[in-house]
């Protein structure tokens, strides 16, 4: 096979082959760093997904909530009777109130957690829970009752349908279980009817923190929300789009957490090419007599800077593929855990490039050394 | 229509450094050598002989004086187009040997040849054909930690003289081998010499090649001082 190799591709590959020892470190520093980078966006990409996990499986087109919302989690009271304006403007085939509070959670065996209690409205499911896996949620409609996600059972002390708690002072029994719906803060989310939530929250039922609103079919939303605009002046009116990327921008960016992982990704970057430098600088000039062959046999420059190339590129491809593979290993397993690592396709594919980018960086330094191998070295050794 | 000598010097001097640390390596040296035949350049260490070695295998420019190799200058050279002689006549012959630890005789070979514009298939058959003519037939597939000092040897000269460079320049190629076999190497490279109609240089302390070779000089501080015959 290696007849057919190109003898620049050939003699990178077995440079790198021949001391396996110093081949094995380099493949861990850049798997390292491979994993570190798509764990760290996958967490990114996870946890923009979680803040908005609510928001993208609403149903609900239009979100109607008093001026100066920032994110969903947070929502000042507004009075229920805005989603009869609502109802009433052209375009609009459904409007209906959605509650969202923190609330206190005492679990059976004793202590207490904090929850975001959602209160839907249960003729619609907008913005109900889905993925049901355990129970039935038609039984919500019946008194104190919700529905939480498999992940918060060890968190919220609950193992099975029909277990009991205290939300507020007022029992919760579990009448369901989700899979797959994580809160981005650490405070589990908690469905209940409409209803039942405004128990829980000895809150005024003629109060909601949103309006949601489906369009009927053809209406164009901007129009709507102008149109709600110009009845209530005092709330904002956003699309589906525009609040998830309202929240996703306030959590992410805002908050800064977004940009702390971001920064250890791209820590994971730098690491990654400081440990590829070395090695690769360690193996060019352990190999620097070869070079000095080679230029000294009449090998242009360019044939040298090709094995160099072709070193990092070796390792780039190699420790690219490893490492995607233990990302997506790590991925998979997080979604039985409470922070979801999302590692798609089109990730993998772009870290293949960063992988690539940071190796060929990395053997800058390599590349500079081997440009000054004076050929008549060979000689004077 | 004569013939240009392989490797033809006149008046050539090298000087490494300037000012008061300068050292003339080499002085007003002026000498040619024929094709099909094998010189010896001996002398003690520091007479300038390697330093010559160089001049004439592209590696160093003259100071002074003018190198022609093929009957072509070299002194107006840029340093590709001296590294594209050297890959295009001149082959080498190290102490050290210098084979790449990590590739095996054949890969050696072949890679050369690639690297001088062989085709794969055509590259890998005359890898073959060249180890074969140096006795590592058995040996193809060897990396030279496998192979002994005398078998590291013949691979270097297999791999000088692949793709049929016209000059051969040798650096102390028996240096670091027994008699025996440093007998044998100095035997192959003149016989390489005389049937592949090409020039050999070697540089030597050693005695047996003296005895081998068609010609010897003799250097000292740089200068010619002795030719035999």
């Amino acid at each position: 096979m290696t007849a057919v190799l190109p003898p620049a591709v050939l003699l990178a590959w077995r440079n790198l082959a021949y001391d396996r020892s110093r081949f094995v470190v380099t493949m861990v520093g850049i798997v390292f760093s491979v994993v570190l980078v798509a764990v760290q966006t996958g967490l990114f990409f996870g946890f923009t997904a979680t803040t908005t996990i609510i928001i993208e499986h609403s149903g609900a087109d239009l979100w109607v909530a008093l001026s100066g919302l920032r994110n969903f989690e947070i929502a000042m009271p507004q009075k229920e009777r805005h989603r009869n304006i609502v109802m009433g403007i052209p375009g609009v085939a459904r409007a209906e109130a959605l509650e969202v509070f923190f609330s206190a959670w005492r679990k059976p065996t004793g202590g207490n957690e904090s929850v975001l209690v959602v209160g839907f409205d249960p003729d619609s499911g907008l913005a109900g829970p889905w993925n049901l896996v355990e129970g039935d949620a038609a039984d919500l409609r019946l008194p104190d009752t919700v529905v939480v996600d498999v992940i918060s059972k060890a968190k919220l002390g609950v193992a099975r349908v029909g277990d009991q708690a205290e939300i507020n002072g007022r029992r919760a029994r579990v009448v369901g279980f989700t899979q797959g719906i994580r809160s981005f803060t650490a405070s589990p989310y908690v469905f209940a009817t409409f209803a039942n939530a405004i128990n829980y929250g000895n809150l005024n039922d003629r109060q909601a923190n949103y309006i949601i609103a489906r369009l009927a079919d053809g209406a164009r939303p901007e129009d709507v929300k102008q149109a709600i605009r110009e009845r209530m002046p005092d709330v904002d009116v956003l699309t589906k789009a525009e609040f998830a990327e309202m929240t996703k921008t306030y959590w992410m960016f805002t908050t800064g957490a977004g940009t702390a992982i971001l920064m250890s990704a791209g820590l994971g970057i730098a690491v990654g090419m400081v440990i590829v430098a070395q090695v690769l600088y360690a193996t060019t000039v352990d190999h620097l007599t070869e070079f000095g062959t080679l230029r000294a046999m009449g090998a242009p420059q360019g044939f040298i800077l090709r094995i160099i190339f072709w070193q990092a590129a070796i390792t780039a491809v190699a420790g690219h593929l490893i490492g995607i593979l233990i990302a997506m290993a790590i991925a998979h397993a997080s979604q039985y855990g409470t922070a979801l690592i999302i590692v798609p396709p089109d990730l993998a594919a772009a870290l293949f490039f960063v992988t690539f980018a940071m190796c060929a960086t990395a053997s800058l330094v390599s590349i500079r050394k081997a440009l000054t191998i004076d050929p008549a070295m060979v000689f004077q050794r | 229509m004569t013939t240009p000598p392989a490797i033809e010097v006149q008046d050539l001097s090298l000087v490494y450094g300037q000012g008061q640390t300068a050292v003339r390596a080499v002085d007003a040296v002026s000498m040619a050598v024929r094709r099909g035949e094998m010189l010896a350049l001996m002398g003690p260490s520091g007479s300038g002989k390697t330093t010559l070695l160089m001049v004439m295998g592209c590696l160093l420019r003259p100071s002074a004086g003018r190198v022609a190799l093929l009957g072509r200058d070299l002194a107006q050279l840029s340093p590709a187009a001296m590294a594209a002689q050297r890959l295009a006549h001149v082959g080498f012959v190290f102490q050290s040997y210098n084979l790449f630890p990590a590739l095996t005789a054949r890969e050696t070979l072949r890679m050369t040849l690639r690297l001088k514009g062989w085709e794969a298939p055509a590259a890998e058959a005359e890898a073959v054909r060249l180890l074969d003519l140096v006795g590592l037939g058995d040996r193809l597939d060897s990396v030279p930690a496998k192979l002994s000092g005398g078998q590291k040897q013949r691979v270097a000269i297999a791999r000088a003289v692949a793709g049929g460079p016209e000059v051969v320049l040798g650096d102390e190629p028996t240096a670091a081998l027994d008699w025996k076999t440093g007998s044998g190497i100095v035997a192959m490279l003149r016989d390489l010499a005389r049937q592949g109609d090409r020039a050999v240089v070697l540089v030597t302390h050693d005695p047996r090649v003296a005895d081998l070779a068609d010609r010897v000089i003799h250097m000292a501080d740089g200068r010619l001082v002795e030719a035999t015959p």
